[in-house]
């Protein structure tokens, strides 16, 4: 046996040994608890809960374009103190006509009237790996409208680390100020997250992860390496 | 909705509207190709059926009311979250309004006004309104108008300051009138500026003022903004410092002299210029108050007398959905009338089961529940016994209940969604009866089948029944009735014999993507199926221009397919190849010659193939595509090559140490089988790896392979 391959069985055998000794220690898989983190996703119709009050990053969904549709607010104007806020716009579709553009950016305006210390706007829009440039090209369009001060965010699919053309993701590179990478489909965190993950840092902006709370989450080491890494973001759900 | 979505599911708001989760907005849900829609998938489909999302069902039954389903407008553009669907499989939410609305997709209705989505959204409309009734005032002295023009566009400052509580933001003094009807056109203009800050009081005693104004239009208009008021009133102690609204926190007292304002209102000027805003600002006063029986009543009432062609009807089925069938206290009320109810029991008589055939959505509705319904359907007896057929058919596994409660029609000129709905169930049963009668069924029901999604999913059931009873060939028969390509590029996957395949591809009147399907297929099978020689004919039917770009997720339906690839591919990068032709050529003298062999593997790997699901995995057996291959023998996976060269006493050392290699490189780097075939375990890699490096130390394969996985 090679010298690597033999490193590389002992470093599996201490890792299994791990989690057998957890799995023995009796311990269920770590879950997501709200209280350990202080960024938050709060989608439509989820109960703010009492951890919101000491968050510091919220990321508020107000509203969605759909494919049938303009723009629609899911969301009346929040005034929120604790927290830097960003304006999440989920949207099925990528072919906004002004005055789409026109209402969402006015959504903007109105909560930062009221007072709200407003980060800026995130898109979240469903790219598949191969539409990422197009993707690209709307949020630049869409980046050159947003007033001074104010950030652009996307969510993002694990799908892309793994298998998005390097060029494509070199162009959200100074067009997004950051990319927040959802682990989770529904309540569950995506079973092979960790492989994902791994290949994080080839999406080349800085990049948080979301995690869903309740969900499976061990964080992976490259994680902790990565330069561009930027922390978490936890998307709340109602008890069942 | 779908009882599960991809996204959180997302609960009722007021403000929206609607809040409705897509259901399954992942790329991996691809529709399911059978007519069988029991719940279990993202898809909807063109007619009535319990997996159908319930906006689906909803739409459909509203649209009849306008008669035979016989639009003709361009189908839905597929996206990104509906590849896959072509013109057989529906996307709920796009649907919803499809089929109800005359409009195209495309429109982005989105309020364009300033203040969309707030208090002031009115404002340019009533300003205008307001010019105009002081313009037909004839007490209204020209000068106190000017004036009072002029304190109106200053209220204006109230909006744009964007806070609430700050009234008359631009304002020092109202103007001074004295005329009457100037004293009541002042009245109005504080009353209004006063809703636009939110000052609930002061706009309440100064709508009192003006309650009862000799000027028709100040009256009628106060009466309307009282309804507004007590409305807005009710909801602005119930958002949180989130934005978020909960019901629980609505002001009681504010609904219930909204709905007193709101009856008044309806009563006095029942045809007034205020008259379909307050018709539904009565849902909203229903809502608020929790009154959910009154709510499911008017609702009933709105379904059975709106235009289903007005774009407000999409509005409404998506309201429904959310503040009445998914809503859980609304839900309880049980719906008095049939639209409804159909569409509820529908949604009851879902059922979905896991891989493993563990039923994880059971059907909640019993075929007692069910008859015991029947004087709900009294007017609407055929819509009954569909409801009835439907148990039938998917609680009951009863297929000749369905023949005996719908008869046959497949015959009519036009069919409307409930009427297509029937003969298609009709058409199911015969199916799983296998009657000798189901393929003329279709054929005569295609006549007619002149709907949205009416034909493709007629075609669907003729193409299926054709599988089955040895008739492939019809479907690709030249003057085949199938015209939904995405059906015929099924079958070119998954059944289609080689003369099918070559005979499509050659159709000139088909779609360049399913020629070039039958192609990539053909030339696919030919090589994992062993049939070299015909490969080496076969590869002169790619044509000149084909691209070698785009990797290859979802066949039947993307971007781009590389059929260039089998021309102009890649063919080695270690292990010395030739041009796939000539690796062909020697495969076809020699199947078992081992260096042709380890280059055929090296064609898949090299080009992205080794996730290319072609026939590998068979559809399900109620599929389309699922009955059987018609293409002869059987796929060798990738892994294949290498073991049996492994194996092989007569294999030169240099290919034995690169069979090895690339065995062992199968599970690189994750530990996962990338070659197809079944996994071996972790001790055949390390007992390949060890061979490697015991038998062939100096080989570049020894040399190059530091891990196993």
């Amino acid at each position: 046996m090679g010298q690597e391959a033999a490193l590389l069985l002992v470093k599996r055998a201490a890792l299994s040994l791990l989690a057998l000794l957890t799995a023995c220690s009796g311990q269920a898989p770590a879950r997501v608890d709200p209280a350990d983190y202080d960024a938050f996703f709060l989608w439509a119709g989820v109960k703010p809960r009492p951890e919101l009050a000491r968050a510091k990053t919220l990321y508020l969904l107000a509203g969605e374009v759909r494919r049938t549709s303009g723009f629609v607010s899911l969301r009346g104007v929040p005034k929120v103190k604790q927290a830097e806020v960003w304006l999440v716009v989920r949207t099925a579709r990528l072919d906004w006509d002004a005055a789409v553009t026109t209402r969402v950016l006015r959504e903007l305006a109105r909560w930062q009237a009221a007072g709200n210390r407003m980060a800026g706007l995130q898109i979240d829009f469903d790219s598949s790996a191969k539409g990422l440039a197009d993707y690209a090209a709307f949020l630049e369009a869409l980046k050159a409208r947003l007033p001074a001060g104010q950030k652009l965010s996307i969510t993002g699919l694990m799908d892309w680390s793994a298998n998005a053309d390097p060029a494509a993701l070199g162009l959200l590179r100074g067009v997004v100020d950051e990319v927040v990478v959802q682990s989770y489909q529904g309540r569950s965190t995506i079973p092979d997250y960790e492989a994902y993950l791994a290949k994080l840092a080839r999406v080349p902006v800085p990049h948080k992860v979301a995690l869903v709370q309740g969900g499976e989450w061990r964080e992976p080491a490259a994680l902790i390496s990565d330069p561009l890494f930027r922390g978490y973001v936890v998307f709340l759900v109602n008890a069942k | 909705m779908k009882a599960f979505g991809y996204k959180a599911l997302l609960a009722a708001s007021l403000i929206a509207g609607s809040t409705a989760a897509l259901a399954c907005s992942d790329s991996s849900c691809y529709p399911t190709w059978k007519l069988f829609g029991s719940g279990n998938s993202c898809e909807g489909r063109g007619f009535l059926t319990p997996g159908n999302d319930t906006r689906i069902n909803l739409a459909f039954l509203l649209a009849d009311r306008g008669g035979p389903n016989t639009v003709s407008r361009p189908y839905p553009k597929d996206s990104y979250d509906t590849a896959g669907y072509g013109d057989v499989f529906l996307d709920p939410a796009a649907a919803a309004y499809y089929a109800v609305r005359t409009g195209k997709e495309g429109e982005q209705a989105s309020e364009t006004a300033p203040y969309a989505g707030t208090r002031c959204a009115g404002f340019a409309a009533a300003s205008k309104a307001l010019a105009a009734a002081m313009q037909a005032s004839k007490g209204l002295p020209v000068a106190e108008a000017a004036a009072l023009k002029a304190a109106r566009s200053v209220s204006e400052v109230t909006c744009t300051s964007g806070n609430d509580g700050v009234a008359r933001a631009g304002l020092d003094a109202w103007p001074t009138v004295s005329s009457r009807p100037g004293r009541e056109f002042l009245g109005y203009i504080q009353a209004a500026d006063a809703f636009y800050a939110g000052q609930w009081d002061q706009t309440r005693s100064a709508l009192a003022a003006i309650g009862s104004a000799s000027d028709p239009w100040v009256r009628e208009t106060a009466a309307y903004l009282s309804i507004r008021t007590e409305y807005a009133a009710a909801q602005a102690g119930a958002f949180s410092e989130y934005g978020d609204f909960d019901l629980a926190k609505v002001d009681r007292s504010s609904v219930r002299r909204g709905l007193v304002a709101n009856a008044a209102y309806l009563k006095a000027w029942p045809s007034g210029r205020y008259a379909a805003s307050a018709q539904g600002l009565v849902r909203r006063g229903l809502w608020l108050a929790g009154d959910n029986a009154s709510l499911a009543r008017e609702y009933e009432r709105v379904l059975s007398t709106i235009d289903p062609f007005d774009p407000a009807a999409g509005d409404l089925v998506y309201e429904v959905d959310n503040k009445w069938l998914f809503s859980p206290s609304a839900s309880a009320v049980p719906p008095q009338g049939a639209m409804v109810l159909a569409v509820q029991d529908l949604m009851q008589m879902r059922r979905a089961a896991d891989p493993s055939g563990k039923e994880w959505l059971s059907p909640t509705l019993s075929a007692a529940q069910l008859d015991a319904q029947k004087e709900v359907f009294a007017a609407q007896p055929e819509l009954f016994s569909f409801l009835q057929a439907t148990h039938a058919f998917y609680i009951g596994g009863n297929p000749r209940k369905v023949l005996t409660l719908l008869p046959d029609d497949a015959k009519q000129a036009r069919y409307t969604n409930l009427a297509f709905s029937r003969q298609v169930l009709r058409g199911q049963a015969l199916a799983s009866l296998k009657d000798r009668n189901e393929e003329g069924f279709w054929l005569d029901l295609l006549g007619g089948a002149k709907g949205q999604w009416q034909r493709p999913t007629v075609e669907l059931g003729l193409a299926m029944n054709w599988e089955r009873s040895g008739k492939l060939a019809s479907v690709f028969a030249k003057e085949s009735p199938i015209t939904e390509s995405l059906i015929r590029r099924q079958l070119i996957l998954n059944a289609a014999a080689p003369d099918m395949l070559r005979g499509n591809a050659a159709d000139s009147s088909r779609p360049q993507y399913e020629r070039d399907l039958a192609v990539f297929t053909l030339l696919h099978k030919d090589l994992t199926h062993g049939d070299f020689a015909a490969f080496g004919k076969d590869q002169a039917l790619v044509r000149p221009g084909a691209g070698t770009d785009g990797y290859m997720y979802y066949l039947p339906d993307q971007q781009d397919l590389p059929l260039g690839l089998f021309t102009k591919g890649k063919w080695s990068d270690g292990y010395s190849c030739q041009a796939l032709a000539q690796t062909a050529k020697a495969l076809a003298v020699n199947p078992q010659a081992v260096s042709a062999r380890l280059c055929l593997g090296d064609f898949w790997r090299l080009n992205g193939f080794d996730q290319v699901d072609i026939g590998d995995t068979p559809r399900k057996a109620d599929e389309l595509g699922g009955f059987a291959d018609l293409f002869p023998g059987k796929s060798t996976p990738r892994s294949a090559i290498y073991t049996s060269v492994i194996a092989n006493p007569k294999a030169a050392g240099p290919d034995k140490a690169y069979a090895l290699y690339r065995a062992v490189m199968c599970y690189a780097p994750g530990g996962n089988n990338t070659c197809g075939g079944a996994d071996v375990p972790k001790s055949q890699r390390k007992a390949w790896y060890d061979q490697l490096k015991r038998d062939y130390p100096s080989s570049q394969w020894a040399r190059k392979l530091r891990y196993f996985w």
